[in-house]
């Protein structure tokens, strides 16, 4: 056979950067010595323009479940050949559990795995059984696709950071500090994970692991620093949910705080959430109801405030003015109660059915809700564009709607 | 290829010069339908296009289809405030269509090379996509087979290459 493919490596390397996804990428670069060349280019001379011209593709969501976590697989692209689902599977997660926690007491449960959050190909999750006393603990990074893993283990774990006397809230995965040398921000060699803590005499505070493979090998550091003048001097914050790769979290007194996973900062809005004169119950109260205070993703990406109006049949939509950016202004109110009666043919004067109700979870774009009534139950998906109700939607797989959040993954 | 040179006599364009193939083939066609080479621009402003445009690199059957291209996006650059463009621009999204979607390899690469020693810049987008395009969604074996690849992996590189993205090679 003739090598046809005569093509000096600048002509190649045009055709590659022209791949529609990383998959055709890798699978490129196996076919001959000359393609992987180009690819594996030193200083990320090709991967750096090839990144920079694809979007990464979103592989599916994860979530929790009863048992251990679930993936649930992303239509795939056109352009995207499809992977199997079993490359997502965190069954190898059972070996690392074996081999790290205390041999003495064997863990075979696993679902003491639980996700806290994921950022680009990366999840970030909590093992119940390494911390016995839940304190603050260790956590593991890991690439579902290429089955690395990467434990977070912060200083004298389980008696806390700077001299003890606090407690975990939650943790996030965040960007490197650094662009990495191929240009991406978040890889198993380039990461933050980003530690909530909660002092009981100094509030709130945030300790950051950055981890970098450099090219001196793997380096770690931890860092301390104060948030208690955007959480408040005396109280934990509340998670709201997360969408567009932050998590929005919910400061006494009716302020939105975000943790931005890109820079692994925290930012507090300067206003409250407005709140109606009907609202009977201040955000302070409505906070520790989830079913009725949560944050969705909108089809253009930003973030929406939903709140259920306390037996107003209504969900009140938040959304930040300049383009998502800036401060959280009401965009509309979207009336319930009579579509889901009339989607279940109920007479227009069983006025009181749907009149409280329930957010169940979100998608971008819309949310599921479900009407409080003792007769059973219904789950119905408003479109938060058109405001328009379908009626008893199920989950992807049939399973009920018990899932607050999604872990989004890319490839 | 005559039809072609005619049409480009009626487009007007001024002086006329003459390509020639590696193989000796000849095509006359205006310095405006030839300037899209970023090559013979250069040539025609240096002076040096008198004595025709010799193109050893490139053969007579390759040639033909750059010049087929070249006189159907003569209007491209000149063409702004043309009121005939918007439907031009339908013809031409057709033709660019045809053309790349009858190329297969090794007439593919071939018209790879010349787009770029003559510096067509979006000759050379469309085939290179066009590559791209036809790799998309196979496997690296398909890929071997549909461009004449040559496997220079020892199977133990192939066996460590496939272990390492494990994830991508579903077949």
């Amino acid at each position: 056979m003739a090598p046809a493919m005569d093509l000096p490596d600048d002509l190649a390397e045009l055709i590659l950067l022209r791949l529609a996804s990383t998959v055709s990428l890798i699978r490129a670069a196996s076919t001959c010595k000359q393609w992987r060349r180009i690819v594996a280019a030193a200083d990320a001379g090709f991967l750096r323009p090839f990144r920079s011209l694809h979007a990464p593709a979103i592989a599916g969501y994860y979530y929790n479940s009863d048992n251990f976590t679930s993936f649930a697989p992303s239509p795939p692209a056109a352009s995207t050949p499809a992977i199997d689902d079993s490359h997502f599977s965190l069954d190898f997660l059972h070996v690392i559990v074996q081999d790290i926690v205390d041999g003495s007491r064997p863990q075979s449960s696993s679902s003491s795995w639980r996700i806290m959050d994921s950022r680009g190909s990366l999840l970030l999750l909590d093992f119940a059984g390494s911390h016995p006393d839940d304190g603050v603990r260790s956590l593991l990074v890991c690439e579902p696709l290429t089955r690395r893993y990467q434990w977070v283990v912060p200083p004298s774990a389980g008696r806390g950071f700077g001299g003890g006397g606090c407690e975990f809230s939650r943790a996030y995965l965040a960007d490197g500090a650094e662009a990495d040398e191929a240009g991406g921000r978040v890889g198993m060699s380039n990461f933050r994970v980003v530690y909530e803590l909660y002092h009981h005499r100094h509030g709130v505070s945030a300790a950051v692991f950055t981890f970098t493979t450099g090219g001196g090998g793997a380096q770690f550091s931890w860092e301390e620093k104060a948030i208690g003048d955007i959480a408040g001097s005396s109280s934990c914050m509340h998670v709201v949910g997360h969408a567009g790769g932050s998590w929005y979290l919910y400061a006494p007194g009716g302020k939105p705080v975000v943790f931005d996973g890109s820079t692994a900062e925290y930012s507090a809005s300067e206003s409250e959430l407005p709140l109606d004169a009907d609202n009977w119950l201040s955000w302070d109260v409505m906070i520790f109801f989830p079913s009725c205070f949560r944050v969705a993703e909108g089809r253009d990406g930003h973030p929406r405030i939903l709140t259920v109006v306390p037996g107003g049949g209504a969900l009140k939509v938040f959304a930040r003015c300049n383009n998502g950016g800036g401060e959280w202004v009401v965009e509309k109110m979207i009336p319930c109660a009579a579509a889901m009666r009339r989607l279940l043919g109920r007479p227009a004067s069983s006025s009181s059915f749907g009149q409280w109700m329930s957010i169940v979870t979100t998608r971008p774009g819309f949310a599921v809700v479900s009407p409080q009534v003792r007769e059973g139950r219904w789950f119905f998906a408003v479109d938060l564009d058109t405001m328009e109700f379908l009626p008893n939607v199920k989950y992807d797989d049939g399973k009920e709607f018990d899932i607050l959040e999604l872990y989004k993954v890319f490839l | 290829m005559a039809a072609a040179a005619a049409e480009a006599t009626i487009d007007g364009g001024g002086k006329m010069i003459i390509l020639i193939s590696a193989d000796g083939k000849r095509f006359e066609v205006t310095e405006a339908v030839a300037s899209q080479s970023q090559l013979i621009s250069n040539m025609i402003e240096d002076d040096c296009t008198e004595n025709g445009v010799r193109l050893p690199n490139v053969d007579g059957d390759i040639l033909t289809m750059v010049v087929d291209y070249c006189n159907m996006h003569a209007g491209d650059a000149a063409a702004d405030g043309d009121t005939t463009k918007a439907s031009s621009t339908e013809e031409l999204k057709k033709f660019d269509a045809e053309l790349v979607q009858a190329l297969e390899n090794p007439v593919l690469f071939k018209l790879i090379l010349a787009a770029n020693f003559l510096n067509i810049k979006s000759l050379l987008d469309m085939t290179c996509q066009r590559v791209a395009d036809m790799m998309s969604g196979k496997t690296p074996e398909q890929m071997r087979e549909t461009f004449s690849i040559e496997n220079d992996f020892t199977p133990e590189e192939e066996a460590a290459i496939r272990q390492e993205n494990a994830w991508a090679f579903d077949d």
